[in-house]
């Protein structure tokens, strides 16, 4: 009964959703506030104009690249909790790489710099992948750490040997040759890279579904003993994802660089918390490459209409914050909701 | 063992049936239990006497177990009643069940490892002296009911110490201990070693002339013929016999559980051994001291022990999931002590793991995606970038059809399926092509009589086409009717290679125990 597998996978973050923000109405009920004033605040902030839907997309692009990144390494049962890290890599990198390059025909630097960011962000990526294949040190906690060495090693770079001695008082790189800007789309402030979101999730689906790499990928996350016994060779497979999730968590940082901020800036990736929120987005579409980047979207949505909310009621902007923690609440009991849910299709079904 | 079933147990009823009961211990009247569309258990009556021992028997997925949980209170049925000594009851829970004198053995121990025999079984009903846990009395009162029932266990013994044995007889005391006089003790024996399963029937004998009443639910019907005064076969969830075991024999259950023939002795025909397609030359591994093996085309080798010898290293040094010490292995002629599993399976390599959802399947995982394992880049060996979609879906369906895997959705993950259908996907994979070795690691533990009968003709098959078959397996009938030859691990050491046409029970039980005799 395939129809029923696939509504119970859509059904389970629409319900943690809900739930979540129920909780939000009840908040701002207790606080004085009506809900549907906050939520109706909300939704016109995120969508209500093409201009806010554009500031949407915007904020949406490095959360949905970076949660496809996590999907992808939970897909094969790697816990990659260093996106932060590495979308700082690929941001950093890229900028340097975007200053460096000579000037190129058109495309050319854009995409020389973009390779040089997912560079950045998979051999960021690399390393704990290494231990935790050779040592068995546990790639959620190196990755994890890395983070903090990643945010402190750009803040060095921009603070001193790469600061833009032009821009005052600020720690940030100098400003990457227009060139190498990712093209704006017609007269909105979108960017070209809001494309990948269209793209990414369909390539990865689709390599997941119908590639050896990807199956075997895909039996090594659902049972590794199996998958090794099957002569697929697991050491390779994790290493390979963790450097895919972690080229996709730097080319978040590159296309933030160049399509919005067009120079790193200390503080860029780290204060947004955009690779916490693609982490959420992957946890909540439990790893399905497609929901992933439609959760992103959501939560990037959530996120820019809770700015509207703040501007346009009294409601403050943690009630987003905490919409977001019920939602990761609900989700981290999903396999009891999943058992329900599946149970009940099974007794109408006959599973 | 066949045959002694007989003339054990004291007065019954002259006749089988129900009829002539006069007030049954326990009577279930028309019990249904529906889940979704699958009746598990459709319109049963079912009459136990006290003092018996009664063998509830049937294929996976029969609805055995489901209507032991609905009379032990874990699970509610849809329709029907229960009456116990006569008066109807209502079994809601199981703490109902409990107070009613009803205790099921669970095949998982439910048991507090840190604590000692004694104290697990008086948890919660300590005898007290005063304020404080009156230790010696907790113990007294453990030691002498277990004296009165022969069920040897040490009181001070810490669980986590004991063996599956032991914690099984520890599982039973506790419901002793509570007062059951209905004890129903669901496929006991899939993790006893026969001298073990011969306590535990042994200990349930005592159980029965002491006037408890036993259910015995078990698929393996030697055991079931020889414990058991009456027997009960469930097909489809329905009643198909109500037998004594002193009248029936195994033939006649196993077409009541099945519907229809089993040829439970199979069919053997001789065939010429070709060249050599396993050789392990002095392999030393942790676990496995020197061992000198070759299996040859076209013959089964049978590897018997007990529990824990060896066998499981035996097999994984062959897989290449164990790396040798010392020594070689060769599969079909090539040298593959350093190989991985990859290049093993190139070599010719196909195995049966002897746990089939730790590795021989992702539960996870469809039913599709675990039957193309190992060839999802088309011929074993190869290295390509896409799967080979026509061919898996060509190779699924006939997969599905040859081996008779019955899923309604190649989609649905492999852990919805029965045991039986579940080791039909791993038998399917291994053996549907022609590989040259065939490792088979318990390949029927754990299922029922028909999915035994169709694996246990399905490696025939590969001998006589030529594969050779080393065939690992802690059922010593399945060992001796299907093998070539046999050996006997002991202590990680072959202590024993004998022809089966010259294999002498008694001389296979001592080396198996590992008595050192004049080889």
């Amino acid at each position: 009964m395939p129809f029923g597998r696939i509504a119970v996978g859509v059904a389970v973050p629409a319900i943690a959703i809900a739930l979540a923000l129920a909780l939000g109405a009840v908040i701002v009920i207790v606080a004085g506030d009506s809900p549907l004033d906050a939520y109706g605040a909300l939704v016109h902030g995120a969508v209500g104009t093409p201009s806010n839907i554009a500031a949407t997309f915007i904020r949406s692009t490095p959360i949905a690249i970076t949660g496809l990144g996590v999907a992808i390494a939970f897909k094969g049962g790697a816990f990659n909790l260093g996106g932060e890290g590495q979308m700082i890599a690929g941001a950093l990198v890229g900028a340097v790489a975007a200053n460096a390059l000579p000037a190129l025909p058109a495309p050319l630097g854009t995409l020389l710099a973009i390779a040089a960011g997912c560079l950045a962000g998979a051999l960021w990526a690399f390393g704990p992948a290494l231990l935790e294949i050779r040592l068995g040190v546990p790639m959620l906690i190196t990755t994890l750490l890395l983070n903090y060495v990643a945010a402190l090693l750009a803040a060095w770079v921009v603070t001193y040997p790469l600061r833009d001695l032009a821009g005052g008082g600020v720690a940030q790189t100098a400003m990457v040759p227009e060139a190498t800007w990712l093209p704006a789309i017609g007269a909105t402030r979108l960017n070209a890279g809001v494309v990948l979101l269209a793209v990414l999730p369909f390539i990865a689906a689709w390599a997941l579904r119908r590639t050896v790499a990807g199956y075997e990928l895909r039996m090594v996350g659902a049972n590794r003993e199996f998958a090794e016994y099957g002569g697929v060779d697991a050491a390779r497979s994790i290493v390979g994802a963790t450097l895919v999730s972690g080229a996709l968590c730097g080319l978040a940082g590159v296309v933030l660089v160049l399509g919005v901020n067009h120079r790193y800036i200390d503080g860029l990736v780290t204060s947004a918390g955009f690779a916490w929120s693609g982490f959420i987005a992957a946890v909540l579409a439990l790893a399905s490459p497609i929901l992933t980047v439609v959760a992103g979207v959501f939560l990037g949505a959530l996120q820019v209409g809770g700015l509207g909310m703040t501007r346009a009621t009294s409601v403050p902007l943690q009630l987003v914050d905490i919409v977001q923690a019920a939602i990761i609440l609900v989700v981290a009991v999903r396999a009891g909701i999943q058992a329900a849910l599946l149970k009940r299709a099974g007794g109408r079904g006959g599973a | 063992m066949p045959g002694s079933g007989a003339g054990r147990s004291p007065a019954l009823p002259s006749a089988a049936g129900t009829a002539d009961v006069a007030v049954p211990v326990v009577a279930m009247r028309g019990i249904v239990k529906r889940y979704g569309r699958l009746t598990a258990v459709d319109d049963v009556d079912l009459e136990l006497a006290g003092s018996e021992i009664h063998g509830l028997v049937g294929e996976n997925g029969a609805g055995k177990t489901t209507l032991m949980q609905v009379l032990a209170g874990v699970t509610l049925p849809d329709a029907g009643r229960i009456s116990i000594d006569g008066r109807e009851v209502a079994i809601g829970s199981v703490s109902a069940a409990n107070t009613l004198g009803i205790s099921m053995v669970h095949q998982h121990f439910m048991l507090v490892p840190s604590l000692t025999v004694a104290e697990n079984l008086t948890l919660g009903q300590e005898p007290r002296n005063g304020f404080l846990v009156d230790r010696a009395a907790a113990r007294r009162a453990v030691v002498d009911l277990a004296d009165r029932f022969g069920l040897g266990v040490d009181p001070d013994a810490r669980v986590r110490d004991l063996g599956v044995g032991a914690l099984q007889r520890v599982e039973i005391l506790r419901a002793l201990f509570r007062g059951a006089a209905i004890l129903i003790l669901d496929e006991p024996t899939a993790i006893l070693s026969p001298p073990e399963a011969e306590g535990l029937f042994r200990v349930l004998r005592e159980l029965a002339a002491a006037g408890r009443t036993i259910v015995l639910v078990s698929h393996r019907l030697e055991e079931i013929l020889a414990s058991a005064t009456r027997i009960t076969v469930l097909r489809d969830g329905r009643v198909t016999a109500r037998l004594r075991s002193a009248e029936t024999n195994a033939a006649e259950l196993a077409r009541a559980m099945v519907g229809r023939d089993v040829a439970l002795a199979l069919d053997r025909p001789p065939t010429t051994t070709g060249r050599s397609v396993l050789t392990l030359d002095g392999v030393r591994a942790p676990g496995l001291h020197r061992i000198d093996l070759e299996v040859r085309a076209g013959e089964i080798v049978g590897v018997a022990g007990v529990a824990g010898n060896g066998q499981a290293e035996l097999a994984e040094v062959v897989a290449g999931l164990l790396r040798p010490t010392a020594g070689t292995v060769r599969i079909d002629g090539r040298d593959v002590t350093n190989a991985t599993t990859a290049e093993r399976r190139a070599a010719g390599l196909a195995y049966i793991p002897d746990d089939r959802f730790r590795r021989g399947l992702a539960g996870d995982a469809s039913v599709r995606d675990n039957l193309i394992m190992g060839r999802h880049a088309g011929k074993a060996g190869a290295r390509r970038v896409l799967l080979d979609r026509e061919g898996a879906a060509r190779r699924v369906e006939r997969l599905v059809a040859s081996f008779r895997i019955r899923t309604a959705d190649l989609g649905a993950p492999a852990r919805t399926l029965s045991g039986g259908n579940a080791q039909r996907i791993v038998v399917a994979r291994e053996l549907a092509d022609p590989h040259p070795l065939v490792v088979a690691a318990q390949p029927t533990r754990g299922i029922d009589v028909a999915a035994s009968e169709f694996v246990r003709r399905a490696l025939l098959d590969r001998r006589a086409t030529g594969s050779g078959v080393l065939l690992i397996s802690a059922d010593l009938d399945e060992v001796r009717s299907l093998s070539d030859r046999i050996v006997v691990l002991h202590g990680g050491r072959i202590v024993s290679e004998t022809p089966a046409s010259q294999v002498d029970l008694v001389r296979l039980g001592l080396d198996m125990a590992g008595v050192a005799g004049g080889r």
